[in-house]
């Protein structure tokens, strides 16, 4: 449905998830490519440089460093360049608390982290089959 | 006839006696004399008679007294006529007479022989003084022997005229010495004024009721007595003396004694007050504890400790509408006490009625529960803490546990077969006890939420609550029968109920061995509450496990047999801790088991 690779912002400072990460998409089918940063502040930053390629997707963990991942979301869809950009929330917290104020702030969802490999697995092939061939996402 | 009455006195055609035969003079006048003499006797004796037992009995006669008067009359007056007949031979007058004697005679006979029948009934004099006898001697009996001491003093000179044998064992001074002894004289010299005010209060009213005195022995023991007097008086209605009856009461007096010095010497503050809540006595322990001296106590209300601020307390109504229980202020709450000196500590109040001869007093307890409330709240703090901590650490660590595990799996994958054997096995075992641990974190931090939740309680049905747990387990479908009875609502958390049954039923059908699982459930009604009984049987456990088995972590069973981290039951007894009851496991081996849970009585329960 879309054309090209797509472009996936990766906010992740685990780098043993961020391989997990990579892994796990290499295994599917659409072609894709990453960038990855480590904590919010460089997410921002990325988001706004203009050297940066726009990514289509972000895929953005709540607990980060410097800048977490809530401060995050907020800042980018509160900039009208940036927030068009559908952002899926992953985040080990199942907290009702932490779920209910990502989706008011404006993420397109909220995975909760798997905690076994079968578990990624299935997500990342639900994130492949959802947001790659049934939804059209917006043109970079 | 008429002629016949003409003629009484004529004695024409007769002869007299005495020309009448050979009489010889004394032949004569033994029959004149004979004759005189019985008829003088039987004249006197009808009147002697009459006399005599008119004075005595001053009530009308008989008639068989008149008949019998009548018939020696007549008796008489025949023989007075034979004697006449001598000189004057009034044989007609003579034979009417002796018509009327035959008459009254047989009239006599008539009458007497109803009387005579009657009289066989009657007692001998020995036997009615037997039966006199006898009746004086059980009411003698009765008095001598009764258990309070009786003495009867006459009103005049105080003396004593009578008293029981028991007045006289007890005191010790014969019968004879008490006789004649002044009655004030058994009264212990401190005892004395009152026994004298009681004697005057007697000599004006009549009566004296109930008074407490001290009687003295000649030993010189002294007894403590209830004085109770009635009067006897003459035909005037004056007092002429009294009939007293002492009750030994030291039995009482002691036990009274023995109260006083418990309440005296208990380490806890007590109180006697009114049902008003005034206080009467107050022990040594109020006097340490309160700061106040006892006399500042006394007349006090108990209000000034205790304050009434506690919404739940209305002490007139506790304690004045409900004596058939005594029940304890608070009820288990700590409440707030006041010093003299304005400063406050909990306390446990109790409120015991207790009748007295003078009415109804309220005994009051109180127990100091600083300490007590102290060290609860370090527990429950420590608690809290403990529980924040597995909750935290549960938490936090399955962050790196997820790293294990997930890499370790793809390790599994990627180099399956491409390293030697030993790798596969070695990365199998990690594999393992990755998942392993993170199942166990899992179920601690189920735990330690358990343990934070403080959902109030509501009304449940457990009926409701089985079939959800059999349905979220989808017990039908494994082929499992479950039979309830009908189970009761019941007053606690819905949530955890559910979690209970599901562990239950699981293992239930976990352990259930090659058939099918077959499940019971029912539930009784104790003294305690609900006891609820969960059957199976399936393969059962060793009995002598039975304490185990609700441990963390506990299985009986190895990895390899059968899965779960062993915290199922751990997770039911945590859950029924909370809601007060207790529960057990009964067992044997390859016979199924019964896991038995009980939740205490709570109002609204139905």
């Amino acid at each position: 449905m879309n054309a090209g690779a797509i472009r996936i912002l990766l906010v992740e400072d685990n780098p043993g998830d961020v391989d997990l990460t990579r892994e796990e998409f290499a295994a599917t089918e659409t072609s894709h490519e990453f960038d990855v940063v480590t904590d919010g502040q460089q997410a921002l930053d990325f988001l706004r440089s203009p050297g940066s390629p726009r990514p289509d997707l972000v895929l953005l963990d709540l607990n980060l460093p410097k800048l977490d991942g809530k401060a995050v979301l907020r800042e980018v869809k509160s900039d009208a360049a940036l927030r068009a950009i559908p952002i899926i929330v992953l985040s080990s917290s199942k907290a009702e608390s932490d779920v209910r104020a990502v989706y008011e702030l404006g993420a397109s969802c909220y995975v909760p982290k798997p905690v076994d490999l079968e578990g990624f697995e299935r997500v990342v092939r639900a994130v492949e089959q959802f947001w790659f061939n049934v939804v059209k996402l917006p043109s970079r | 006839m008429p002629d016949f009455i003409d003629t009484l006195l004529d004695t024409d055609g007769f002869p007299a006696r005495w020309h009448c035969g050979n009489w010889t003079d004394p032949h004569g006048w033994v029959h004149v004399c004979s004759d005189i003499a019985i008829f003088s006797a039987y004249m006197c004796i009808p009147a002697i008679l009459t006399y005599f037992v008119f004075r005595r009995t001053r009530e009308a006669l008989s008639p068989i007294f008149w008949w019998f008067g009548a018939f020696i009359a007549f008796c008489g007056v025949g023989h007075l006529l034979e004697a006449v007949i001598f000189w004057h031979p009034v044989y007609r007058l003579a034979g009417l007479n002796k018509m009327c004697t035959a008459v009254v005679s047989w009239g006599t006979v008539l009458v007497l022989v109803p009387t005579a029948r009657q009289a066989m009934r009657w007692r001998s004099p020995a036997e009615l003084e037997d039966e006199i006898a006898k009746q004086t001697a059980l009411f003698r009996d009765l008095y001598d022997e009764a258990p309070d001491m009786y003495v009867s003093v006459d009103a005049k000179s105080g003396r004593i005229s009578q008293c029981n044998e028991t007045l006289v064992r007890r005191l010790g001074y014969g019968k004879d010495a008490l006789v004649g002894m002044r009655v004030m004289e058994l009264y212990d010299s401190t005892s004395r004024p009152e026994a004298q005010a009681a004697f005057e209060q007697f000599l004006k009213t009549g009566r004296v009721q109930n008074v407490e005195l001290v009687l003295k022995t000649k030993g010189g023991e002294k007894i403590d007595v209830s004085l109770n007097v009635a009067a006897v008086r003459d035909e005037h209605g004056r007092i002429t003396g009294s009939r007293s009856a002492l009750r030994d009461i030291t039995a009482t007096k002691r036990a009274e004694a023995l109260f006083e010095l418990a309440v005296e010497a208990s380490p806890n503050p007590m109180f006697v007050t009114s049902t008003g809540g005034t206080i009467e006595l107050a022990n040594a322990a109020c006097e340490m504890v309160f700061g106040y001296s006892r006399e500042e106590l006394v007349g006090e209300s108990i209000d000034t400790l205790i304050p009434e601020s506690l919404p739940s307390v209305d002490r007139e109504k506790q304690v004045g509408t409900d004596r058939s229980k005594a029940r304890a202020m608070g009820e288990g709450r700590a409440q707030s006490v006041t010093r003299k000196n304005g400063s406050n500590f909990p306390a446990q109040v109790e409120f015991n009625p207790i009748e007295t001869p003078d009415g109804t007093l309220v005994l009051c307890a109180v127990v100091d529960l600083t300490e007590l409330v102290s060290k609860q709240r370090d527990l429950e703090r420590s608690n809290a803490e403990l529980e924040q901590f597995a909750y935290v650490a549960s938490h936090d660590l399955q962050e790196p546990l997820r790293m294990v595990a997930s890499y370790v799996a793809l390790l599994e994958k990627r180099y399956r077969g491409r390293l030697d054997e030993g790798a596969d096995k070695y990365i199998a075992y990690a594999v393992d006890g990755a998942t392993r641990m993170q199942a166990m974190l899992r179920d601690i931090l189920e735990m330690s939420r358990l343990g934070a939740e403080d959902r109030a309680f509501e009304t449940v049905s457990l009926d409701d609550v089985l079939e959800e747990a059999s349905q979220a387990l989808a017990m039908d479908q494994s082929g499992a029968t479950v039979n309830a009875e009908a189970l009761p609502t019941v007053l606690g958390d819905r949530t955890q109920l559910a979690r209970l049954f599901q562990n239950l039923l699981s293992n239930a059908l976990k352990f259930s061995g090659d058939e099918p699982a077959r499940i019971e459930v029912s539930a009784v009604l104790t003294p305690e509450g609900w006891e609820v009984r969960v059957r199976d049987h399936g393969i059962g456990f060793d009995p002598k496990h039975g304490g185990r088995i609700f441990e963390v972590f506990q299985r009986l069973n190895g990895r390899d047999e059968y899965a779960g981290t062993g915290i199922g039951l751990a997770i039911v007894r945590k859950i029924v801790q909370h809601h007060g009851g207790r529960v057990w496991a009964e067992a044997q081996t390859g016979e199924g088991a019964m896991f038995c849970f009980t939740l205490p009585r709570r109002e609204l329960d139905s």
